[in-house]
């Protein structure tokens, strides 16, 4: 299943990418542009952290918004309560979220794929309710304000990504390594076992694939992403409080994911950046936005399952007798 | 070739006793009772519902709520998970032809083989040189295997768009390239041109010479007569009678079983 | 801590547990039959109550009629929207199964709904007043409002006549055929579209029950769909997906205890209760505590 499976092909993309990124801050001292580019990559390595579950293992989980709300909070805690850096709240947050997934996938695996969806669900809301409940803890509805900048140190030489320029240059840094590091999965062995149990699952099985522990894999290490995520956006906005865990967010990276293409990667990555920046350039008012993404989940739901993707295989449709057995291996 | 009548040797390969299996009352499998001797080729045969497919599920672990014992050269399989199952070296087709439509003829082979090279994740996932040469090793073989089922000028084409009969060998080679030492084999010629059968029973020989046993659930009668050396006929979840085709030919039960006499059995 | 003040907290359970029962039951009824996941399930309910809320002043605040209204116009919506799902389901569109597409679709319906509600409403939290007289009866030293009376009172009947139905007519025994065996029912005869379409109705108009009754009773905006829906997955979880005497009896149970804890706790364990139950019941016995099948009488 090989897509775009050319290290040229992909290394190219990814310049582009990346170029274009370096570019923005210099092109633009805008703060409201900077906050728009960086909110954009945030969402695509969410969305990308949903794909690996979603996309590649065939598993909608819902818990995902709940793995990102729990690794802001992480953060947060770590940071104002035991006195941590933001570094070391980010490696907190991704342990607690992989720790989380093993233990939410290993309980609700056993169930059936539909009740799997439902307790997923539960779970965002559960730990949404957590969020607002234990105040103690949380802060409740008040959240937890003044998230400081994310600064490294080296002796006395502090770098502080105080401007909304260096914080763009950490979320671009943060994107290249994250969405690296999920490329170099999800084309590797782990992808294309991943993408077995996806289209059958008792075919793998019978194959000798450990399907539950694969399937826990994927969880743990979409939660992870997703964790990474929220955690870096609490610190952009500086504040983090229950509504991390809205439902807008489910709804904007399912409408990502689907509209990208469950289980690409690069028409993911596009389909992230222009859903989260073409509303802000329309400026449409909340409700209105939301529905229009409801209405855009619904419409490429019942249009376009496949996503951009998909349209985009069946346009260059392969002539089988051009694939020889060498060009496969990858 | 195994020439004796009832393969009741020392070890059996595949040993199944009172196994039991019921559905809200109905007594799916009710005791059953068969050995599959190593380097044999069985077969299975009995009338429709009478349990068969019922008792592969049970024996290579998709079906786990049933009572009995189930050994593979003295390991108890009872209550392993199918995946262990078949890493134990048991493999097993299915009735309803499956195969990833998404991936192509060759993809399909060499994926079938991940769970046997001794590569681990990490491995994958750095690509060493060794996983690398593992991956060639997978290649190659596949595509040894897909010359042996006929399939190699369609190594590059999805599996999706193969035939009915094509995605039978597809499975077939598939579930071969771990090498596995029994292969249980459902309904393998069903809905196959007469032509295809012998191609197919010509590569369960040919595979079979190597070392592989089989058991093969057929309702193609002629088909399993012509091929295995032993025959378990099947009737309402027990074994009826075990024995060479020409026994089987000639048991009055299994005559009676099939309701009609001579003429049903045999050619 | 006085008998009577317990007796007060389960007969208010009983009535929220009611309504619940209702909600829950048009969810597990959808899954049963159709296997499908409804997400805009609690917006059903929050669009009930605002009809309620457009209706009443326009019906010279009498309640009644606007309840007779709303069930009216909530059967004529169940009946088109039952078609158009099951055109929309039965097209065969890549690789996405049925339960999968009625989620994410039920999930844009449901953000669709809500914010369009929003849009037009306002967030802000209203009350209707109705023709529903103030006081209340009073027993033994509980005091039952004539709201919720009648709110119990017509929530029973409808579950009576639920039960009627599933039980004595033709209509409600393919029903429960079709969701205890989908293939015996189609070799039997049975159209499954067409009690698919069925279930469909069903579902909308327990669903509109359940918000006509709870609107006389409480404020309401909104996100009220959001808070309820999520009381019925712990339900629907609990009971056994698909089960619908489950889903009730589950609803009752939870309506007391959600009440009596109340009563005696803080208010966030009222709130705490489904989850916690929807957490045991999937360590102990994840099929529900009822068995999956649609079983009632």
């Amino acid at each position: 299943m090989s897509r775009t499976n050319s290290a040229f092909g992909n290394l190219s993309l990814a310049a582009l990418l990346l170029a274009a990124g370096i570019a923005i801050p210099l092109l633009t001292q805008s703060s409201y542009f900077l906050t728009v580019g960086i909110t954009a990559m945030i969402f695509t390595v969410f969305a990308m952290s949903l794909n690996i579950v979603y996309g590649y293992a065939g598993l909608l989980s819902l818990a995902h918004v709940g793995f990102w709300g729990v690794g802001a909070y992480v953060a947060a805690l770590v940071v104002t309560r035991l006195g941590g850096s933001i570094w070391e709240g980010l490696i907190a947050a991704a342990f607690v979220a992989a720790a989380g997934g093993v233990l939410i996938g290993a309980a609700a695996l056993r169930l059936s794929n539909h009740a799997f969806v439902i307790v997923s669900l539960c779970f965002t809301l559960l730990m949404q309710m957590l969020a607002q409940e234990w105040i103690d803890v949380t802060n409740g509805p008040m959240g937890i304000p003044g998230l400081p900048a994310p600064s490294i140190g080296f002796g006395d030489a502090v770098f502080t990504f105080g401007t909304p320029t260096r914080f763009f240059y950490l979320t671009l840094a943060f994107a290249v390594v994250s969405l690296g590091a999920i490329w170099l999965v999800v084309t590797s062995r782990i992808g294309r076992t991943l993408q077995m149990i996806k289209h059958d699952e008792t075919l793998a099985r019978s194959l000798g694939v450990r399907v539950t522990i694969w399937k826990l894999t994927a969880i743990a290490l979409s939660a992870i992403f997703a964790a990474l995520a929220g955690g870096l956006y609490v610190f952009y906005v500086t504040i983090v409080d229950p509504l991390i865990f809205d439902v807008y967010y489910t709804q904007v990276i399912l409408v990502i994911v689907i509209i990208g293409g469950l289980g690409s990667f690069w028409p993911l990555v596009i389909a992230g950046l222009i859903i989260t920046v073409l509303p802000e350039i329309l400026r449409t008012p909340n409700e209105l936005r939301m529905i229009s993404y409801g209405v855009i989940l619904m419409l490429a739901v019942l249009l376009m399952p496949t996503g951009i993707a998909g349209l985009v295989g069946k346009l260059r449709k392969r002539p089988a007798a051009a694939k020889s057995a060498v060009e496969l291996s990858s | 070739m195994s020439a004796v009548a009832n393969p009741a040797a020392v070890h059996p390969l595949l040993r199944v006793r009172n196994l039991r299996r019921s559905f809200a009352g109905v007594h799916a499998v009710d005791g059953l009772d068969i050995e599959v001797a190593a380097g044999s080729v069985t077969g299975m045969i009995g009338p429709n519902g009478c349990g068969k497919t019922t008792s592969v599920n049970c024996i290579t672990g998709f079906d786990r709520s049933f009572t009995g014992q189930v050994d593979m050269a003295q390991t108890p399989l009872a209550g392993r998970t199918p995946d262990a199952i078949a890493r134990g070296g048991l493999m097993r087709t299915f009735q309803a032809i499956r195969v990833f439509d998404t991936f192509t003829v060759l993809e399909n082979v060499k994926l079938s083989m991940q769970s046997f090279d001794g590569t681990t994740v990490w491995q994958s996932l750095v690509r060493t040189s060794w996983f690398r040469r593992k991956e060639e090793e997978a290649e190659a073989r596949a595509l040894e295997l897909l010359e042996l089922v006929g399939l190699l000028p369609k190594a590059g084409d999805m599996a999706g768009e193969l035939s009915y009969g094509q995605k039978k060998l597809l499975s077939l080679a598939g579930i071969l390239m771990s090498d596995p030492r029994l292969v249980i084999l459902d309904e393998p010629v069903a809905g196959v041109n007469p032509t295809r059968a012998m191609e197919i029973a010509e590569i369960i020989k040919s595979v079979n010479g190597r070392g592989t046993s089989f058991l093969i659930i057929e309702h193609n009668i002629p088909f399993v007569m012509r091929l295995c050396d032993s025959v378990i006929v099947m009737d309402r979840g027990k074994r009826l009678v075990q024995g060479t085709p020409e026994q089987i030919r000639n048991d009055p039960a299994v005559l009676e079983a099939y309701l009609g006499g001579a003429a049903n059995v045999g050619d | 801590m006085s008998y009577e003040f317990l007796l007060q907290l389960i007969v208010n359970g009983i009535v929220v547990g009611l309504i619940y029962g209702l909600i829950a039951a048009g969810l597990a009824l959808l899954f049963g039959i159709l296997h499908i996941v409804n997400f805009a399930h609690g917006e059903m309910v929050m669009l009930a109550m605002y009809a309620i809320a457009v209706a009443v002043p326009l019906l010279g605040g009498s309640y009644l009629l606007s309840f007779a209204v709303v069930m009216v116009v909530a059967a004529l919506v169940g009946w088109v929207a039952s078609g158009g799902l099951l055109a929309v389901l039965s097209s065969k569109s890549g690789q996405m199964g049925i339960f999968e597409k009625s989620l994410l679709l039920t999930l844009g319906l449901s953000i669709v709904l809500l914010n369009g509600v929003q849009y037009i409403f306002t967030a802000t939290p209203m009350m209707v007043t109705t023709d529903i007289p103030a006081g209340a009866f009073t027993f033994g030293g509980v005091r039952l409002s004539y709201g919720h009376a009648m709110a119990g009172g017509i929530a029973i009947v409808v579950f009576v006549g639920l039960y009627l139905f599933l039980t004595r007519t033709n209509s409600g025994r393919a029903l429960r055929a079709v969701a205890q065996n989908r293939e015996a029912a189609l070799m039997i005869g049975l159209d499954p579209d067409a009690v698919a379409r069925r279930a469909v109705l069903l579902s909308v108009v327990l669903c509109a029950v359940g918000g006509a009754i709870l609107i006389p009773l409480y404020v309401f905006q909104p996100i009220v769909g959001q808070a309820l829906i999520l009381k019925a997955f712990a339900i629907v979880i609990i009971g056994g997906m698909g089960n619908v005497l489950g889903a009730a009896l589950v609803a009752l149970g939870l309506g007391i205890l959600e009440s009596v804890v109340g009563g005696f706790a803080d208010i966030v364990w009222q709130n705490a209760i489904a989850f916690i139950g929807m957490i045991v019941v999937l360590l102990i016995r994840p099929q529900g505590l009822f068995a999956p099948a649609m079983r009632k009488g």
